[in-house]
């Protein structure tokens, strides 16, 4: 599904966690910690392996999501935008803005992940 | 403002919020090309299942299709009269879906209609009754749609 419900839909719990479930069952395999900041986009890579969470605190982060572990984590100088998985899931395109009305408006960083282990 | 890869990964496309549409080379970040020509935030993008195009559409309420190779806007799709929010090209390349927004209200339906990339033409037409929250392209080809009313959520496809 590539469409989410709207741009900023936080798809956090307001308990500042994200879950994953298993399916039919509905178990929490997962539970990812976002450390009190509200996450602006939560997003899967096409082969299920990297869970992202941008926040509201301009931070990146990746988790394996079948071992819950951080693989990648960055702190944006700007706001957090939105991002995209590479379709092979080795690299990573994050992009930021900044306040209205400030000269920075707009940029996109890539990132390689870490590869199979 | 939206980022997406191509197929292949080697390029990262975005659309932002200088109204820009900018193609980079993945792995050396240079720019390969720049559009200017959209006078409003585009909201979506995506690449065509080959590589070759890019597909963008925002507030001014038109789709365009550019080369990927050198930013050149190549169609315009018919116009309509709401924004263009999302779009998915198809999985087989062929075709691609555009969720449209009512600029008047998030609660008021806006269609969704799926275009064949190459000729232009409308394939389907579709009027929720209520807003569209989401869907995407799935592997046998059909589209699934989930529209959500106070009451329920509702999954469609359409063929």
């Amino acid at each position: 599904m590539q469409w989410p419900g709207t741009a900023k839909s936080p798809p956090a719990g307001k308990d500042g966690k994200i879950r994953i479930w298993t399916l039919p069952a509905g178990q929490v395999v997962h539970s990812f910690e976002l450390n009190g900041a509200e996450a602006s986009q939560v997003l899967l890579s096409q082969d299920g392996r990297w869970l992202l969470a941008g926040d509201s605190k301009g931070t990146v982060r990746v988790w394996d999501s079948a071992t819950g572990e951080v693989r990648f984590e960055t702190a944006l100088r700007h706001y957090f935008d939105t991002a995209a998985f590479s379709p092979d899931g080795n690299m990573l395109a994050v992009a930021a803005t900044g306040e209205p009305g400030t000269d920075f408006r707009f940029a996109v960083e890539a990132a390689a992940l870490p590869t199979c282990v | 403002m939206a980022v997406v890869f191509s197929p292949d990964g080697s390029r990262i496309a975005s659309a932002d919020t200088e109204t820009a549409i900018r193609v980079f080379d993945a792995r050396t970040g240079k720019l390969r090309w720049r559009f200017d020509e959209m006078t409003l935030e585009p909201f979506t993008i995506d690449f065509t299942a080959d590589g070759k195009f890019v597909l963008v559409g925002g507030p001014n309420r038109s789709l365009i299709l550019l080369d990927a190779s050198s930013g050149k806007a190549l169609r315009l799709y018919s116009k309509q009269k709401d924004v263009v929010r999302y779009l998915q090209v198809s999985l087989d390349g062929r075709a691609v879906a555009v969720a449209y927004f009512n600029g008047n209200g998030s609660n008021i339906p806006a269609p969704v209609i799926v275009f064949d990339i190459s000729s232009g033409n409308v394939r389907s037409h579709w009027m929720p009754n209520t807003p569209i929250i989401g869907g995407g392209w799935i592997s046998d080809g059909r589209l699934l749609l989930a529209t959500a009313a106070p009451e329920a959520l509702h999954i469609w496809s359409l063929p």
